[in-house]
C-alpha cells in the first residue's frame, strides 16, 4: 500500500459527519429542535401517544447519493469536500423535513387540530383564533412553549405589519394575555390529572 | 504459530491469570474439581484440589515464573504443607492420601530440580508421598493438545485476537469487541450440523481458556473490574449456549463454577486493594478530577454486586464492602443510564443489610436525576444505557459536541426504579414525583427468545416498546405490578444461578429490565 493517514482520517470523518448533521438539521425548519432517539436493538418498535394510543413505528428510509471520480481528487480542496458534504446534508435534511411534514399533517388531521381560515388573510385576529384551538404547554416557571409560525417568505411584509399593529393597539395585547391565562388554566387542569391515586 | 502464541502468553502471565485455564485443563483431562483457592491464609499450600480419573485426590500449588533456589527456599514451607497436611474437604474421608503437584509457568533451576529429586528419594524411602512437578513446556503441550484448535490462526481473527489481548491493561474492557470476538469463536467451534454435547462442552471450555489469554494485559495491571467484565461476558455466552442446546447440568457445572470462582477471586482482590489504599485517585490527580466520582460509583456498583452474589450463596459478606460504601456514599453520581445498575445493586444491598432508609434515599436520588435531565420543554436528556460509562463521562465533558436532543423524554431504567420504590412502600415519594414521571416514556426491549438477553446486541430481532405511564395512576395497580412473579420472564440459567444477575447488569447495563430487577428484589431477605 501507499503511505496513508488512518488516525487523522478518523478525526476528519467525525468532523465531516458533524458538518453533515448540522446541515441536515439546518434544513428541518420547525423540526430542528425535535428530540430524537436511536433504536439500538430490535427490528420492530411501537410507541404510545400522550393519550395512550399504541402505534406501530413506520420506518422511512432516507438516503443521499454522491459520486466522486478518482480523477477529480487531485484538483479538489478540503473546501470542496466541505461544500459537498454541506450540500448533501441539506438534501438529507430536506427529505427528512418532507417526511416529518407528512407525518405532522396526518397527525393533525387525525387529532382534528387543523384550522381552515376560509380564505381570510393572515392577521392577528386569525392568529388569536388559532391559539384558542391549540393546547399550549407551560414549563415549571409558567412560561408558555408557543408554536412556531411557518409561512412562505413572501409573507415577510405582512408579518412586519402585524407586529407593528400589535405594538400600537393595546387591545391586541389584552386579548393575547386573556388567551394565555385561559390556556394556562387549561394546561394546569390537564396536568393535574398526572397523579397517583389510591 | 499456535505453540508460540500459547508459550508467549504463559511466559508473560502470573499464577492468578493461568489458574483458571489450568483448572480447565484438569477438567479436560477428566479431573473433578473440588476447590480453587482464594489465596487466603488457611489454604495449607493447596491452590487447587481435584480428584483424578482414577479417583485419587490431587493437590496443586501454582507458582509464576522461573523458580530459583532462593525462591524455593522462600516457599518450601508451603510445599511441605502441600505434601504433608491432609486435604480437608467434605467430599473426602479424613486422612485420605493425596498426590501433590508443584506447577509453574516457568522453569525450575538445576539446583531446585536436584533438591526436589533428593527430597523425593528420601520421602520414598520413608513411604511418604513425593512431589510431582509440571513446568512450562508441559503446560504449553497440554494447552495446545486440548484447546489449540481454538486459538485463531487466520490473519483477520489472529489480528483481532492479538489486538484484544494486547489492549491497554489500564483501560476499561472494550466489551462489545470482546463479546463479538468470543461469539465468533463460539460459532466456529459449533459449526456444522451435528452439535453433540461433547462438541458444545469442548467449545465452551476452550472459550474459558481463550478468555484468560485475552485478559492477560488486564491481569498484569490488576484491572479487577475489567477482568470481572471479561468473565461475565464469557459466562453470558456460555449460558446462552447451554440454554439454546439444553445441555445437562452435570456436563457444565465444573466450568460454570470455575468462571464464578474467577469472578469472585477478582472481586475479593478488588476489596483487598481498596482496603489497602490511602486514596482512590488514579494517575495525574488534576486529570483525574472528572473521572473520580464515576470511578467511585463503579466501585460501589461492583462491590454491591459482590455482596449480593455472596448473600445469594448464603456466604459471609466481608465487612470491608459496607465500610467502603459508607465511606463513599456522598461521592457517587448518576450521569447516565449505564450507571443505573450500580445504584440498583446498591439499593438491593442496602436492603439486604437492613439499611432500608438508605435504599429509599438512593432510589429517590437516582429517579430525580433522571427526571431533572428529562424535564419537559428542556433541551438536555439523560444518556441511555447503550452509551458506556466512559462515553457518558465524555458526553458531559464535550457536551457541545454531542447530540443532546437524543436522550430526551425516554428512559430504559425508570420503570424498574419506580417499581422498586413501590416495593419499599414509598407512596408518599411517588405521589410527589408522579407528575414528572408521567412525561417520560418507559422504553423496553423485548427479545424474540429469552436467551437473546445474553447477547450484547440484537440488531435484527426483537422489538422495542416506548410507553408513556398512565397519567392518573392507581397505587394499588402499581403494587400489584411490583409484586408480580416475574420468574417466567427470567432466562433459565439465570434462575439456576441468580447470583450471576448483579454482575450481569453491571456489565450489560442495557439489559436492566423491570422483570430482572424485581426478580432480584424477590430474592432479598431483609434481616428481622
Amino acid at each position: 500500500m501507499l503511505p496513508d493517514f488512518p488516525r487523522e482520517k478518523r478525526e476528519l470523518s467525525k468532523l465531516l459527519m458533524k458538518i453533515f448533521t448540522n446541515s441536515a438539521f439546518g434544513e428541518m425548519g420547525p423540526f430542528e429542535g425535535m428530540p430524537s432517539m436511536t433504536q439500538h436493538e430490535g427490528r420492530q418498535s411501537s410507541y404510545s401517544t400522550v393519550d395512550g394510543v399504541i402505534k406501530q413505528q413506520d420506518y422511512q428510509a432516507t438516503a443521499v447519493e454522491y459520486q466522486v471520480l478518482y480523477s477529480d481528487i487531485p484538483n479538489m480542496t478540503l473546501q470542496d469536500v466541505v461544500a459537498l458534504i454541506q450540500q448533501k446534508g441539506k438534501e438529507m435534511g430536506g427529505q427528512m423535513s418532507q417526511y416529518f411534514f407528512k407525518v405532522f399533517t396526518q397527525t393533525v388531521d387525525e387529532v382534528g387540530n387543523n384550522f381552515d381560515a376560509k380564505g381570510r388573510p393572515l392577521s392577528i385576529e386569525l392568529l388569536h383564533e388559532t391559539l384558542e384551538k391549540l393546547e399550549i404547554p407551560f414549563d415549571e416557571d409558567g412560561n408558555p412553549s408557543l408554536p412556531k409560525l411557518i409561512v412562505s417568505p413572501s409573507m415577510g411584509p405582512r408579518i412586519e405589519e402585524m407586529q407593528k399593529n400589535e405594538k400600537e393597539k393595546p387591545e391586541y395585547k389584552e386579548k393575547y394575555a386573556e388567551i394565555m391565562a385561559r390556556k394556562k388554566k387549561e394546561w394546569d387542569e390537564k396536568q393535574n390529572s398526572r397523579k397517583l391515586v389510591d | 504459530m499456535k505453540n508460540r502464541i500459547v508459550e508467549n502468553w504463559l511466559t508473560n502471565t502470573n499464577e492468578l491469570s493461568y489458574q483458571i485455564p489450568f483448572c480447565q485443563i484438569l477438567i479436560a483431562k477428566g479431573y473433578k474439581l473440588l476447590h480453587v483457592t482464594r489465596h487466603g491464609p488457611f489454604e495449607q499450600g493447596k491452590d487447587v484440589i481435584a480428584i483424578n480419573k482414577d479417583g485419587i485426590p490431587c493437590a496443586f500449588q501454582l507458582k509464576g515464573g522461573d523458580i530459583t533456589l532462593s525462591d524455593w527456599r522462600n516457599f518450601r514451607g508451603e510445599v511441605e504443607e502441600l505434601l504433608d497436611l491432609p486435604i480437608v474437604h467434605p467430599s473426602l474421608h479424613e486422612g485420605t492420601p493425596h498426590e501433590s503437584y508443584l506447577i509453574t509457568n516457568g522453569q525450575l533451576s538445576e539446583e531446585v530440580r536436584r533438591e526436589i529429586d533428593d527430597r523425593n528419594r528420601v520421602r520414598k524411602s520413608e513411604n511418604k508421598p513425593i512431589l510431582h512437578t509440571i513446568v512450562k513446556g508441559e503446560l504449553v503441550s497440554d494447552f495446545n493438545l486440548h484447546f489449540g484448535e481454538f486459538i485463531p490462526a487466520d490473519i483477520p481473527d489472529l489480528s483481532e485476537f492479538l489486538k484484544l489481548s494486547l489492549h491497554e491493561g489500564e483501560a476499561n474492557l472494550d466489551k462489545q469487541a470482546f463479546f463479538e470476538f468470543l461469539k465468533g469463536l463460539l460459532n466456529k467451534g459449533l459449526a456444522g450440523k451435528r452439535k453433540n454435547v461433547g462438541k458444545i462442552i469442548n467449545t465452551i471450555n476452550s472459550l474459558v481458556v481463550i478468555t484468560s489469554y485475552l485478559l492477560a494485559s488486564k491481569y498484569k495491571k490488576k484491572n479487577h473490574v475489567a477482568i470481572i467484565d471479561g468473565w461475565v461476558l464469557v459466562l453470558s455466552l456460555v449460558f446462552q449456549t447451554l440454554e439454546k442446546y439444553s445441555v445437562p447440568k452435570d456436563k457444565y457445572e465444573s466450568t460454570v463454577r470455575l468462571v464464578f470462582d474467577a469472578i469472585l477471586l477478582q472481586s475479593q482482590a478488588l476489596v483487598d486493594e481498596i482496603n489497602n489504599r490511602e486514596h482512590y485517585v488514579e494517575g495525574n490527580p488534576l486529570h483525574d478530577v472528572p473521572y473520580y466520582k464515576p470511578r467511585i460509583t463503579i466501585l460501589n456498583g461492583y462491590l454491591a454486586a459482590y455482596g449480593l452474589h455472596l448473600s445469594f450463596l448464603k456466604r459471609e459478606v466481608p465487612s470491608e464492602i459496607t465500610s467502603f460504601l459508607d465511606k463513599t456514599t456522598k461521592q457517587i453520581v448518576s450521569l447516565g443510564e449505564s450507571m443505573i445498575p450500580f445504584f440498583i445493586n446498591l439499593v438491593l444491598f442496602r436492603k439486604l443489610i437492613g439499611n432500608r432508609d438508605h435504599s429509599e434515599i438512593l432510589l429517590a436520588h437516582v429517579i430525580i436525576s433522571i427526571l431533572q435531565s428529562n424535564k419537559p420543554l428542556h433541551e438536555q436528556g439523560f444518556p441511555d444505557p447503550y452509551l458506556s460509562v466512559e462515553d457518558t463521562v465524555q458526553w458531559y465533558i464535550n457536551s457541545e459536541e454531542m447530540n443532546v436532543r437524543e436522550y430526551i423524554n425516554g428512559s430504559y431504567t425508570l420503570k424498574s426504579l419506580v417499581l422498586l420504590l413501590v416495593t419499599l412502600q414509598r407512596k408518599d415519594l411517588l405521589e410527589k414525583l408522579w407528575r414528572r414521571i408521567s412525561y417520560i416514556q418507559f422504553i423496553e426491549y423485548f427479545p424474540e427468545e429469552q436467551y437473546d438477553l445474553y447477547e450484547w446486541n440484537n440488531r435484527d430481532t426483537g422489538k422495542l416498546e416506548s410507553r408513556f405511564p398512565v397519567q392518573t395512576q392507581s397505587w394499588s395497580e402499581l403494587v400489584e405490578t411490583a409484586n408480580t412473579d416475574y420468574s417466567l420472564e427470567i432466562p433459565s440459567m439465570m434462575k439456576k444461578y441468580p447470583e450471576f444477575i448483579p454482575y450481569f447488569i453491571c456489565t450489560f447495563p442495557h439489559r436492566v429490565k423491570p422483570s430482572m430487577v424485581l426478580y432480584m428484589n424477590s430474592l432479598i431477605q431483609e434481616p428481622n
